[in-house]
């Protein structure tokens, strides 16, 4: 039954050994065989890895644990899944030298937010992208490494130890200017569901998975398992790059060919490996292609998609390895400046902060001029000459004109004096006409003549004109008299438009 | 021009590029040639070498994000309390002492942090975040036992504490923030150290700054070791180019 369970966990997890059918019955000291203190040492190991597993998505779940704790009421988003989300967008874009913008990132949250809360605005919105990556890159310890102590199994004793551990950083770009988030091996790791296996061996297992789905025309199965091992790829591509990086920090002509050179071979390995079977892989899958059609092209084609982006990130790292020890030695033979190793640089806050605050206010006054030359830089002094001040100082004064936009202007007609509003005479005027005039059938056009042969004022004209208009369509409550259209143009008197006939009926 | 006032006239120039605090070799093409030519070429290395030393610069780093100096005692490129800010009591010289410690030590608390890669950015700091962790650490001191302060420079001390305090109690005064209370004091030391391009402001409206790569490069090839000595008392590396 032991045994069962050993391999049911192994199998899901894809972990090394961890238990012993009876090592419970047996005490080391009476059993000279030394199997059971290898397995329980692989327990401890076991226990210790998951443990740390645990710790890992903390921060998290803490930011939505104290999401109630907040000045604004957030209870309409997940924070979980907010950071899971921000972490694939990153994890995406990530490749040598890129990451994600904090656009992209807002890009891909903003319609999970809208969806939580529509009528959301866009500070609002900003400010839960800033608290989902403030958590991630824990601005609020100031962008250190999460930390948490945990207790360790060691030979039957417990230990207590510290982890830690970072989920996202933000760098700035090779042109200087743009920032870009990257996540850590520890986040890549996270999001994959994939803490606590081997790189190298989650890699091998992808790629047996992935064939054999393809194999089978399992596409939508294998569209997922290629997701996840181009997103593998990146987190042991980055995991490579950060060895690496730290190892040509470390100038250390011994520690490099010991540690390091060895590094690269296995890794050229396996990427030259991966490579190759990628390659193999998506060879097949693009032969199917040429032959499917419809919903089967559209999956092929996403499955090569993500295959190559698979390829391109292992490609990439293939070109790191390769040339990495090139570099290394050049940096050596150019006799670079050898910089600090991290052991030898100062805590800040504890070496120097604390020591300067406690220190007599006549030493910190001294040390002033001291340490802003040590801190702040350099001084560059503004060179002029004289002539170049006289010529400033005889130059013509500078003519301000105002630029002008390239541009046409409108055809615009200038507002006149807004006419005066009607009389009372002016109405009763106009009703009077239309009383004494209105006797039958007559078009707007000719009641105008009319009323310039009988000199009616210009007012009342325009009232005619004005009521003639809102008896038009005017509801049959309201309706003094019938008014419908012609179908023809009229100007007469001043006005003009299209004529209508006016009757009684 | 000869062959050798040619060299020498690059070598000014990538000096100079290296003097404007704004210029990187990412957005000044011909600073990013120079920076490979002082890589590549020995014969430009140590005509540049020399002339920095004659003008009292040391290389603080010199790799594709650019040639850093800094001003060894002597040196016309040498900063001065002036320079800095204009007319400042012996008290605010005291201060602002504190201010671009704390700066530092809140960018980069711990050696780890400050190990990171060079383009790693830190984190974001603020005028009123940064008033609020210098006086967290400056009452932490206070409170440290007796039995740990020594008796001669208790005076000192209490001078130090006053200093401190009179700026916290400026923070609110008619509601506005005053040059003089360390908030305000703390914007300067920021805006000075954005001017030197070794922060850059991140979200104007709310004060929001953040250290650049030179930034860290200057801490973490040169600053730091130094911020140690001159704690230790011992002669820093300032004194000789």
């Amino acid at each position: 039954m032991k045994r069962d369970r050993k391999r049911i966990e192994s199998g899901a997890n894809l972990f090394a050994t961890i238990t012993s059918e009876d090592s419970s019955r047996r005490a080391p000291s009476n059993n000279p065989d030394p199997s059971p203190r290898l397995e329980v040492r692989e327990l401890e190991e076991a226990v210790s890895r998951r443990t740390r597993n645990l710790l890992v998505p903390e921060p998290i779940l803490d930011v939505e644990r104290t999401k109630s704790q907040r000045d604004t009421d957030l209870s309409r988003h997940d924070f979980r899944l907010l950071c899971l989300v921000a972490l694939d967008t990153v994890i995406d874009r990530m490749g040598f030298g890129s990451g994600a913008t904090r656009r992209d990132v807002q890009n891909a949250l903003a319609p999970i937010l809208r969806a939580s809360e529509p009528d959301m605005t866009t500070d609002r919105e900003r400010l839960v992208v800033d608290l989902v990556l403030d958590a991630l890159l824990n601005e609020r310890g100031r962008r250190q490494r999460f930390m948490a102590r945990y207790a360790v199994l060691e030979g039957g004793a417990v230990r207590w130890l510290d982890f830690e551990y970072e989920l996202l950083e933000e760098r700035q770009t090779d042109d200087g200017e743009g920032r870009v988030f990257r996540a850590s091996k520890e986040a890549i790791n996270l999001y994959t569901s994939m803490l606590g296996l081997d790189l190298e061996d989650a890699a091998v297992a992808d790629a047996a998975v992935l064939r054999y789905q393809a194999e089978r025309g399992r596409l939508d199965d294998a569209i997922q398992t290629a997701h996840q091992a181009q997103i593998r790829a990146k987190a042991y591509a980055e995991h490579i790059r950060l060895r690496l990086e730290i190892a040509r920090r470390d100038v250390e002509q011994a520690a490099w060919v010991a540690q390091v050179l060895p590094v690269i071979d296995e890794a050229l390995h396996h990427i030259s490996d991966r490579i190759e079977k990628e390659r193999e892989l998506r060879g097949g899958l693009e032969q199917r292609r040429y032959q499917a059609s419809g919903e089967d092209l559209a999956k092929l084609t996403r499955l090569l998609n993500e295959i190559e982006k698979s390829e391109r990130t292992n490609l990439d790292l293939h070109r790191l390895l390769l040339t990495a020890n090139l570099q290394f030695r050049d940096e050596h033979a150019r006799q670079r400046l050898r910089r600090p190793s991290a052991a030898l640089l100062p805590n800040l806050e504890a070496d120097v902060l604390l020591p300067w605050l406690a220190s007599p206010t006549v030493e910190a006054r001294e040390r002033f001029a001291s340490a802003l030359n040590i801190v702040a830089g350099v001084y560059t002094p503004c060179v002029t000459s004289l002539d170049a001040l006289w010529s400033k100082l005889l130059a013509p004064p500078i003519i301000v004109s105002p630029a002008e936009a390239d541009t046409v202007p409108p055809e615009t007609t200038e507002m006149k004096t807004p006419l005066p509003p009607f009389a009372r005479e002016d109405f009763e005027t106009s009703a009077q006409f239309f009383r004494n005039t209105l006797t039958g059938r007559f078009r707007l056009s000719e009641l105008l003549i009319t009323a310039e042969a009988r000199a009616l004022p210009p007012a009342a004209c325009r009232l005619v004109v004005l009521l003639s208009m809102q008896q038009f369509g005017a509801a049959v409550g309201r309706r003094q008299f019938h008014v419908e259209p012609v179908g023809e143009f009229f100007a007469t008197n001043g006005f003009a438009g299209d004529d209508l006939v006016l009757s009684r009926t | 021009m000869s062959g050798l006032a040619t060299i020498a006239h690059d070598a000014g120039k990538l000096i100079a590029f290296a003097l404007r605090p704004r210029q990187t070799p990412w957005t000044a093409r011909e600073y990013a040639d120079l920076l490979r030519r002082y890589e590549e070429d020995s014969q430009f290395r140590s005509i540049v070498d020399g002339v920095r030393e004659g003008m009292g610069l040391r290389i603080v780093d010199a790799t594709r994000n650019g040639l850093f100096l800094a001003a060894a005692e002597g040196s016309p490129f040498r900063l001065a309390a002036d320079d800095y800010k204009q007319n400042m009591t012996a008290q605010e010289r005291v201060l602002h002492g504190v201010i671009q410690i704390a700066i530092a030590a809140f960018s980069f608390p711990k050696a780890d942090v400050l190990d990171q890669e060079d383009n790693v950015a830190p984190a974001h700091v603020t005028p009123v975040k940064l008033a609020e962790y210098i006086r967290q650490f400056a009452e932490a001191e206070a409170t440290r036992s007796p039995a740990e302060t020594n008796s001669d420079d208790s005076a000192e001390r209490r001078a130090w504490r006053e200093a401190l305090s009179r700026a916290l109690t400026m923070e609110t005064s008619g509601g506005k923030e005053s040059a003089r209370s360390l908030t305000g004091m703390c914007r300067h030391a920021l805006d000075f150290l954005e001017g030197q391009g070794l922060m850059r402001v991140v979200d104007e409206e709310n004060a929001v700054y953040q250290g650049t790569t030179a930034y860290r490069i200057r801490l973490k090839y040169h600053a730091a070791h130094e911020l140690l000595t001159l704690m230790r008392g011992a002669p820093t590396s300032g004194a000789n180019p």
